[in-house]
């Protein structure tokens, strides 16, 4: 019996032994050491924006990136570059911003006629509740184009994916809304702008929702004149997979928010831009919304919510099964006909080492359904895409962020709307 | 029943936390267990007395070196179960760190179910994210050949007759 006990006791250990040496190589990286210099510096690019930042009449190029220099060295950069002429850039300003800076959002903060930055920071791979921040840069008054030093605002979020900026309090100053799991509760943040003196902060408010905002668009859904928030909402998790939907709080008079209106359950995506925008031939906003899966048992797809008269919305998909490059999107007028069209962009394995990147073009159909009708190969490896008139000629170009942070700039074809020239590298 | 041998298991446990030790002091809390040990901020270690290359190397030859030593320990075989325990280790670190060397596909290897296991889930970022390193192949080699040698020498000594 004893013996018994003993050789099953064995074969525990033995077993045991396997197993923690498997883990053991997971775990601890394989041990292994060399050269990891060849991997550094390495860039994870996060945001872009195009707008005339130094308000000189040429739009300008915003980028944000994370920038490891080393396994333990790891800083936000945020990078300036100003179109002082069409076609040409003045050498890029570099800020260094947290740690993780993840979504910016532009508008003029203090008052002062020129736009200021919001940039919210979700930290290092293992965050903890002080090193995730929201942070402002102030443009200086008398140096159009340049910023003050990132200050701190008085907020501790958790995961602050997105942010916008927008009077949501009714006294026409604007106000900060940050997509987070706030502390007070579930929802999202609000940080009321004291309108005197202008660029300080009321203490942080909770937006009530039924689940963590992730995503945040502003925009006057109702057409009241007042501006509401879309959000994108976690609910909860289930085997890994996460249910998430949409809130939309409607602003009444006076900056009260009402409760939630929620709408568009998901399961297993994750939103990669929410966008408010007139899509089909009536008069009321509509909601787009690109999206891509958590794992391979889902599919990316953009769905667009179209408003109906009464106030409800009806979904309309467009699926990205198939297509290469999704890594992030943009929804904008690609053509010149006032209409929402989408762009994607992204890098993927192709071989066993190599990666190639692709950006797409799909126009929207005026129902809210998108067609392919582009697709450009990349000459980095593109993850993020914004849209914005960079050459001056009234329609939106397309510019791109990727590789070691570079700007990928795309310029509409001014004879044949809709078609672009090829990419060309910001310099 | 052949009992274990203490000497071998007394030798593995000890390059274990010998390996312990060295991710403790020498590496930062990057790595995936040392952010739960040292904390997540922690960032500070110290440099290895050696060059880098044998100081990162160490912890393949350790890995080899400690579980051809326990396995052999507890399973109390002859030489020739040895030879095929230390064979077994070698083969399973130069399969991982091969799969540093072609990570895409690899990572293409590892079954869904693992992303929803503690450890396991590393396993991805272990590939995309490793670094491939001839050293290492060549530390776990010298290991699997230290172990064998100390589990021939010490085998005789262990084993107990009924």
């Amino acid at each position: 019996m004893i013996q018994e006990v003993l050789r099953f006791a064995r074969f525990l250990a033995i077993i045991a032994c396997c197993a923690l040496g498997f883990f053991t190589i997971v775990a601890t990286g394989g041990g292994g050491g060399g050269d990891d210099s060849w991997l550094f510096p390495l860039w994870v690019p996060t945001d872009v924006l195009v707008a005339d930042i130094d308000g000189d009449g040429h739009a300008d190029v915003v980028t944000l990136a994370q920038l490891s220099s080393s396994m333990s060295e790891r800083e936000g950069r945020l990078v300036v570059r100003l179109q002082t002429s069409p076609g040409a850039f003045a050498p890029a300003q570099t800020y260094r911003v947290g740690v993780y800076p993840w979504r910016m959002a532009l508008g003029d903060i203090d008052g002062d006629g020129a736009a200021d930055l919001v940039i919210t920071d979700v930290g290092s791979p293992q965050s903890t509740s002080t090193d995730q921040s929201v942070w402002l840069l102030l443009q200086e008054t008398i140096n159009p184009g340049h910023f003050l030093a990132p200050q701190r605002l008085a907020v501790n979020p958790i995961n602050p994916y997105d942010v916008v900026i927008g009077d949501v309090s009714g006294d026409n100053v604007p106000d900060i809304v940050i997509a987070d799991s706030p502390n007070l509760g579930r929802g999202a943040t609000l940080l009321v702008q004291d309108a005197t003196p202008r660029g300080t902060f009321l203490a942080p408010a909770l937006i009530p929702l039924p689940g963590d905002a992730t995503n945040v668009a502003i925009g006057d859904v109702n057409g009241d004149g007042l501006k509401d928030l879309v959000f994108r909402m976690f609910l909860s998790r289930t085997n890994y997979v996460s249910s998430t939907e949409l809130g939309i709080v409607y602003q009444q008079p006076a900056g009260v928010l009402a409760p939630a209106v929620t709408l568009s359950p998901q399961t297993g995506i994750n939103t990669e831009v929410l966008a408010i925008a007139r899509c089909d031939t009536n008069v009321l906003v509509d909601i787009v919304e690109f999206v891509t899966p958590s794992s391979t048992r889902y599919r990316a797809k953009v769905t667009t919510l179209l408003q109906n008269p009464l106030g409800s919305f009806t979904a309309v998909d467009t699926s990205l099964s198939g297509v290469h490059g999704i890594d992030g999107g943009v929804v904008a007028d690609l053509n010149g006909d006032g209409r929402p069209d989408f762009a994607s962009v992204g890098f993927y394995p192709v071989g066993s080492r190599e990666v190639d990147s692709t950006l797409n073009i799909f126009m929207q159909n005026g129902s809210g359904g998108f067609s392919l009708t582009a697709t450009t190969a990349m000459p980095v490896s593109a993850s993020r895409i914004t849209a914005g008139d960079i050459n001056g000629d009234g329609l939106n170009d397309l510019v791109a962020l990727g590789g070691d942070n570079q700007v990928v700039l795309l310029l509409q074809s001014a004879a044949t709307h809709g078609t672009f020239q090829a990419p060309q590298l910001l310099n | 029943m052949r009992s274990i041998n203490r000497l071998q298991i007394s030798i593995g446990f000890l390059s274990l936390f010998a390996g312990f030790l060295l991710y403790f002091f020498a590496r930062p809390s990057d790595i995936c267990f040392m952010s739960f040990i040292k904390g997540a901020d922690s960032s500070q270690y110290w440099s290895l007395p050696f060059s880098p290359g044998i100081g990162g190397a160490l912890p393949s030859f350790l890995h080899v070196f400690a579980f051809s030593l326990l396995l052999g320990g507890f399973l109390a075989c002859r030489k020739k179960g040895y030879l095929i325990i230390c064979c077994a280790w070698l083969f399973t670190n130069l399969l991982f760190e091969l799969g540093q060397r072609y990570p895409i596909s690899a990572s293409e290897l590892i079954p869904k179910w693992f992303e929803g296991v503690f450890i396991l889930q590393n396993m991805r970022n272990y590939f995309l994210k490793g670094t491939f390193d001839l050293f290492d192949l060549l530390a776990s080699s010298v290991g699997a050949v230290a172990a064998y040698w100390v589990l021939a020498r010490t085998g005789q000594e262990g084993r107990v007759r009924k």
